[in-house]
């Protein structure tokens, strides 16, 4: 079971366990959004699926799309990471992304996290370079990677990994440090 | 002058499209058979747009039911056996949606479709009566009905609304289009939509994803144009026709229980 005050039930925020459509997606957002902003900026909010038996495509765009452009246009200041995801529906929300060219993390129920939606190789191979490592600046990565990429290249693959919410960076002198999302503070 | 040309069309309807007469024995009256959910409802559209017509929803539901091999009991807003009927409410009322949803979650997992199925074909369904909310701009009542068969059910939601044509216009991405056939078409395509906002457009694209997953059959009617998909999502392999023109929309699919070749309406 997933614990911690930044973890959002989506079932019992918005009253429902099905969740059905534009029409309802547009309905629910607000609450979400109310839901979300209650954790600190900079915090990572866990969106619970967990009790969901339903999901539509539409619904997808409304709500979860909708946050996440929130997420990459800097106005939403939070990281987003969705668990309790349903096999049942999983394809739906991949779908979803896919069209809408967005990734977000997924629990994988035991703690472990993977990327639904599109990301480009180089940044799923950036994505599991900052995994691997822990902490990490850009000449870190140029220093210890094998690949022949510059540091511009690395800092540019890394603040993408950033906008979209999948990593967490802080300033350290002149450079950022990048670090991957974990969710096992949420676990017990 | 013009009520004759469009009763003209609408025996051609008749005759052609909607149901088969024939003689029955015992009464020897004529009695409406066979009639599918899709011509059923497409008939109904016909009865209570037709400009002489002046008859209510539920008169013409009435008698659609009645005349058929449909359950003639209850006929309206409630439910009879293997079929249901209902009329939507005007506006969204997502309560209303959710109780559609599980009912219709509940005859299908009866029925033996497998959970996943079944949720696939709720949630389509509810699609495409989100669409008639969002879109149809329908001057009056919209209907929702379904049918269980032992071993496919059918659904059907038909509207009397602008259309998919002049819905679509409405953005101007689209402004040009000047076919049914055409616009409705494109509504197939995710990201399609009478509004100009990301993400949009899923709606068809959910019901075809769903009926095709098992197999079924997809038939959708607006003004003059009519375009069904068997066990395809793909818009170049449906089959397209044209038949009196009728506003609004008309969405009928049907589902096996059991994926196995493709159904027909």
């Amino acid at each position: 079971m997933v614990s911690k005050k930044d973890r959002i039930d989506i079932a019992a925020c918005v009253g429902t366990d099905t969740l059905l459509g534009k029409t309802m997606g547009d309905a629910h957002f607000p609450h979400l959004l109310a839901a979300i902003l209650k954790s600190p900026p900079g915090s990572l909010v866990y969106l619970d699926f967990a009790d969901i038996t339903n999901i539509t495509a539409s619904y997808i765009a409304a709500t979860l799309v909708r946050l996440l452009h929130m997420l990459a246009s800097g106005s939403l200041d939070r990281h987003l990471v969705i668990g309790g995801v349903s096999g049942e529906y999983e394809d739906e929300i991949t779908y979803v992304l896919e069209h809408e060219h967005t990734p977000i993390l997924a629990d994988t129920n035991n703690g472990n996290l993977r990327v639904l939606g599109p990301l480009d190789e180089a940044y799923v191979q950036t994505l599991e370079a900052v995994t691997a490592r822990g902490r990490v600046t850009a000449k870190d990565l140029q220093s210890t990677t094998r690949a022949r990429i510059g540091q511009t290249a690395w800092i540019k693959r890394l603040t993408t990994l950033y906008t979209l919410g999948l990593v967490k960076r802080t300033k350290s002198g002149r450079e950022y440090t990048y670090e991957p999302i974990t969710v096992k503070e949420f676990y017990g | 002058m013009a009520n004759h040309s469009f009763f003209s069309r609408a025996v051609v309807m008749h005759a052609q499209e909607v149901v088969q007469l024939h003689r029955d024995s015992t009464r020897n009256n004529r009695v409406l058979t066979d009639l599918t959910l899709a011509a059923g409802i497409e008939h109904l559209v016909w009865r209570i747009t037709h400009p002489v017509a002046d008859e209510t929803i539920q008169d013409a539901l009435w008698d659609i039911l009645t005349a058929s091999r449909w359950p003639s009991t209850n006929a309206h807003n409630t439910t009879n056996g293997g079929i249901g009927v209902l009329i939507l409410p005007r506006q969204c009322n997502l309560l209303w949606l959710r109780e559609i949803e599980s009912t219709l979650r509940g005859h299908m997992t009866d029925m033996g479709f497998t959970p996943k199925t079944a949720k696939a074909l709720t949630g389509a369904t509810s699609e495409i009566l989100n669409n008639v909310w969002q879109h149809a701009h329908t001057p009056g009542p919209s209907l929702l009905a379904y049918h269980r068969e032992p071993t496919r059910i059918n659904i059907g939601v038909a509207d009397i609304g602008i259309g998919v044509l002049q819905s679509l216009r409405m953005n101007p991405t689209y402004a040009s289009f000047t076919t049914s056939m055409a616009a409705l078409k494109k509504a197939m395509a995710v990201g399609v939509s009478s509004v100009q906002e990301e993400g949009r457009g899923y709606g068809f694209d959910t019901v075809l994803r769903a009926v095709a997953d098992q197999w079924g059959a997809v038939r959708l009617r607006t003004g003059q144009a009519i375009l069904e998909f068997r066990g395809t999502t793909d818009v170049r392999a449906a089959t397209t026709g044209y038949g009196v023109e009728l506003p609004g929309l008309q969405v009928v699919f049907t589902c096996p229980t059991t994926p196995g070749a493709p159904v027909a309406l």
